[in-house]
């Protein structure tokens, strides 16, 4: 039972930090997608 | 974009897409055969779930620039935050799913007493207290030189 426990929030909290990696994938993406440089855009 | 900066975000979102399968295929076995069915694959999941983590922060606050550093964005707080995860999770339990000893001696060929000689070696490294041992010190001490 305890173990049952443990097991769901430790999946829990691989899930989150599962989501806080996509996010800030994400966010980098579209960061460097708006950023310019040097008075041009990166791509 | 750079192709300095696409390549990275490109190889870490295939992670964060390889990770969420074995996530969702876990839990998915959770919900059939009970939740203390799956704990290996829940410390494979605790490992690289934190570790992916870290590096995909430590590529934002890159990408970023300075501001990725600063407070200004989350990005500081979030690595801060589950870097610790990886110092508290890690070596408690999270690691025994992915340990030689789970993967050689809980499976087939060790049982069969193929490797049994391995097995017990590593299972002795880990009693005396070196915890789970990398492959390389594995083979290491098969070889006698630990």
């Amino acid at each position: 039972m305890a173990l049952r426990f443990i097991n769901e929030n430790r999946i829990r909290q691989a899930a989150a930090s599962l989501g806080v990696a996509q996010m800030s994938v994400n966010a980098s993406v579209q960061y460097a997608q708006k950023r310019i440089m040097r008075g041009k855009r990166w791509r | 974009m750079n192709q300095a900066i696409q390549f990275p975000l490109a190889e870490l979102h295939t992670q964060c897409e390889m990770v969420r399968a074995l996530l969702y295929k876990t839990a998915d076995l959770m919900d059939k055969r009970g939740a203390s069915s799956q704990a290996e694959q829940i410390a494979m999941l605790n490992l690289w779930a934190n570790r992916l983590c870290c590096d995909a922060l430590d590529r934002a606050i890159q990408v970023h620039g300075g501001m990725g550093y600063s407070r200004e964005y989350p990005f500081e707080h979030l690595y801060r935050h589950h870097r610790r995860y990886r110092i508290t999770e890690a070596p408690k339990r999270s690691r025994r799913g992915a340990s030689p000893a789970s993967c050689f001696g809980t499976m087939g060929a060790a049982r069969e007493g193929t490797h049994e000689r391995t097995a017990r070696r590593v299972k002795i490294i880990e009693i005396v207290g070196l915890g789970p041992v990398p492959f390389g010190s594995m083979l290491l001490a098969d070889m006698g030189a630990t």
